[in-house]
């Protein structure tokens, strides 16, 4: 009979499982407690409609996963096999980086403020969280080695494949995926360890991320230096290399199997051993919001993660920003660039080089179609990069509205940087159209600033036309709408209109009344977009 | 006596959300010296009226002027001698204190001595040493004390707080009463809004109050 203290663990952290399949569930509109009939079929289909689904997934990937083996210079099995041990070797080392940098155990405000203020066993708890998170972590791992399973046998087969060998590719993917689960779940029991051992009472371990650095370091350098058939790194790597051999056929595989569930078993008891001086305070203070901010990444609710998750990147403080100040309608601007540089991750920069990205297509792929689909994708990804910082401004409504500048400047201020940033983004792209002599990519080029500015400003309007004062005092903003998309492209047409009009006489002509037509649409729909801050109601 | 020249006109303004009248016409005045409290229930049109009054709220009906520019038409001017501190201020994230301070006094033209300026007003309001910190690593007080600065740092002939002393301790309370008085005596206008009517006595203050969307001179 489990202890009181395992069932108050086990309790809350079930009700918490329960929660997020309860999401998963309504997701794919089921019961969460099939009480029909008809609920039962009805989750029945589901099921096997997921699990045909993600066949299908994984033979499709197997397939680049074949591509990728042959490459190597090695048989298939000890390909996969190789490929597999780096690949989890990596993971395995990020994992153990992060659990030293933060609490591998993610615990809710609740959890903070209430189990962990009571003193249940530690190692209860962390094993029960380790069990309890692992699966959702481990599919990726566990698809990589499905498909790595399959890649296997599509090689053997070539393309005589054929649904009579399903059963072997199915066995193929089985055989590579069961040694892989419990190595896997050993993986991040250690790394558990290391984070686990960095909060013991209130002693302060420091340098524990040094040693999967250290680690990692001296593998890499095993691997391109004496390579992967060298002793040391046979001897270093043997725990891991033995299962995932056996998962592709290098070794035997009930030897791996047992190999791998030694291991886990082993971590899960040094991971017990380690807990049980766990400080479950240190570790709820480190984690606070981070299971609220998992939450809302998975239920959609992504600006308010995205504002939480910045927030603790930024940390809690900066020194006096060094960029040159000047006083009046400049400050607009140096509180703008200071906001862009600080704001600035890889995340944000993705969102700014998405435009030329799009620009490539517009003037790389010959087909007429797809020019006009990455044309439409430009403007779109344009349009979504320059609300941003408009948004941004009006939720601080209290502050915007203080400022002693027209709205035009208010205006302006937003929508000029990210307009030109995406004029810059957008600019490489049409540079190599240019050196190919493209003619799409010289009115491209000549419409870029008026293009830009384009979609900055119908953003701007799309945004500002539904704006509410009581609602901005609330900080709710409205995102952009698809009108923003209408808009670029009704803008647009003009100054296409005119260039394909003019073209015939004079392609210099026709260019620059393409320019000049689309800066003065860009104008207007700034001066639209003005009005509309003016009159918020 | 002459009467002194209105700081502040609101001309028969009136706020609806929707069919509900939140605030129901009113015409008001500020004038120079004038220290106002505005007293009434939780529900009765006080942030209406002072939202509407610093330009946060587009009044439904009527129109505001401050130092005889229209709020909405002649916004720049008007906004120069307007300053409002709401009760629940939201700052820039990626902003510290400081940088909040210089930018809004980058933003009014106030270069000259503004080191000076703004770390003798962060003193008095003990953020000094958090200055460097980002507003979301404030408490609810410090946030409310860095609003406060934010209206302090700039010139401005009108101030507008809504219920300022909500978040603040007994020391910090005191201290800005003394602040209002002297905006007050140098000719200034304050009108803010408070459920304390202590308050009221501390600053000598004229009384206005909301019942029901309507407001009630004396």
């Amino acid at each position: 009979m489990p202890s009181p203290e395992l069932s108050a663990v086990w309790l809350v952290r079930s009700r918490a499982v329960a929660a997020s399949l309860r999401f998963w569930l309504l997701i794919a509109g089921l019961d969460e407690r099939p009480r029909t009939l008809n609920d039962r079929l009805y989750l029945g289909y589901v099921l096997a409609f997921f699990a045909l689904w993600a066949f299908a997934l994984l033979t499709l990937l197997a397939g680049l996963g074949a591509n990728l083996l042959v490459l190597l210079p090695l048989p298939p099995d000890r390909a996969a096999s190789l490929l597999a041990l780096v690949g989890l070797l990596g993971w395995a080392l990020v994992a153990a980086w992060n659990a030293a940098k933060r609490s591998p155990l993610l615990f809710s405000d609740a959890d903070g403020q209430l189990l962990c203020q009571t003193p249940v066993p530690r190692a209860q708890v962390a094993l029960v969280w380790l069990v309890t998170g692992w699966p959702i972590a481990a599919l990726p791992i566990w698809a990589a080695a499905a498909i790595l399973g399959y890649a296997q046998v599509e090689i053997a087969l070539g393309a005589g494949i054929t649904v009579n060998d399903l059963p072997r590719y199915l066995l193929a993917g089985f055989r590579a995926l069961v040694p892989v689960v419990p190595l896997h779940l050993g993986l991040v029991a250690l790394a558990w360890c290391l984070g686990v051992y960095r909060l013991q009472g209130d002693r302060e371990v420091r340098g524990l991320r040094l040693l999967p650095v250290g680690i990692g370091v001296l593998l890499f350098a095993l691997l391109l230096g004496p390579g992967p058939a060298s002793l040391p790194w046979q001897v270093l790597t043997l725990p891991l290399a033995l299962p995932l051999g056996s998962a592709f056929g290098v070794f035997a595989w009930g030897t791996g199997v047992l190999g791998a569930t030694v291991l886990a078993a082993a971590a899960l008891l040094l991971l017990a051993a380690t807990s049980r001086a766990l400080s479950l305070s240190r570790a709820a203070q480190e984690t606070r919001g981070l299971e609220a901010l998992r939450i809302a990444q998975l239920t959609g609710t992504g600006e308010w993660a995205a504002e939480q998750t910045k927030r603790r990147r930024l940390g809690s403080g900066r020194s006096p920003a060094r960029l040159p100040a000047r006083a009046g309608a400049w400050s607009l601007v140096w509180k703008r660039a200071v906001q862009t540089l600080r704001g600035l991750t890889f995340t944000s920069a993705f969102t700014w080089l998405l435009p030329g990205t799009a620009a490539l297509g517009l003037v790389l792929v010959p087909d007429p179609g797809a020019r006009l689909w990455s044309g439409l994708m430009w403007a779109y990804f344009s349009v979504q990069a320059c609300a941003g910082p408009l948004r941004q401004d009006l939720s601080r409504w209290w502050v915007l509205r203080g400022l002693p500048f027209a709205q035009a400047r208010l205006l302006l201020a937003a929508i000029a940087v990210p307009a030109t940033l995406v004029l810059l983004a957008t600019t490489p792209a049409l540079l190599l159209g240019l050196t190919s002599g493209d003619p799409v990519a010289v009115v491209a080029a000549a419409m870029l600033p008026g293009g830009a500015a384009i979609a900055s400003g119908a953003a701007a309007l799309d945004v500002l036309r539904r704006v509410r004062s009581s609602s901005l005092l609330a900080g709710v903003i409205p995102g952009v709408s698809s009108l923003a998309l209408v808009l670029v492209v009704v803008a647009l047409l003009p100054p296409l209109g005119l260039y394909l009009r003019l073209a015939a006489a004079s392609t210099a002509a026709a260019t620059v009344a393409a320019a000049a037509s689309s800066l003065a649409a860009a104008a207007l729909l700034g001066w639209s977009a003005t009005h509309f801050l003016g009159q918020v109601p | 006596m002459t009467e002194l020249p209105q700081l502040l006109l609101a001309d028969g303004i009136s706020r609806a959300y929707g069919s509900f009248l939140a605030l129901k016409e009113t015409s008001l005045e500020l004038h120079p010296g004038q220290l106002v409290t505005l007293l009434g229930s939780n529900g009765s049109g006080k942030t209406t009226l002072l939202l509407c009054l610093a330009g946060l709220l587009r009044p439904s009906k009527g129109r505001i002027s401050v130092l005889g520019h229209d709020l909405y038409r002649d916004e720049p001017e008007a906004r120069r001698g307007l300053a409002f501190v709401p009760d629940v201020p939201v700052f820039y994230d990626e902003l510290t204190a400081w940088e909040h301070l210089h930018f809004i006094a980058l933003a009014h033209d106030v270069e000259d001595g503004f080191a000076a300026r703004a770390e003798a007003l962060l003193r008095s309001l003990e953020l000094w040493e958090a200055r460097d910190l980002f507003p979301q690593a404030y408490s609810r007080g410090m946030r409310l004390k860095l609003a406060l600065a934010l209206a302090l740092i700039r010139p401005f002939r009108v101030l507008i707080l809504d219920e300022p002393t909500s978040g603040l301790d007994p020391e910090s309370t005191e201290l800005l009463c003394d602040r209002l008085r002297h905006i007050a005596d140098d000719g200034g206008a304050v009108l803010l809004s408070t459920h304390n009517p202590a308050l009221t006595d501390r600053l000598g203050a004229e009384v206005w109050t909301m019942r029901e969307g309507r407001l009630a001179l004396p």
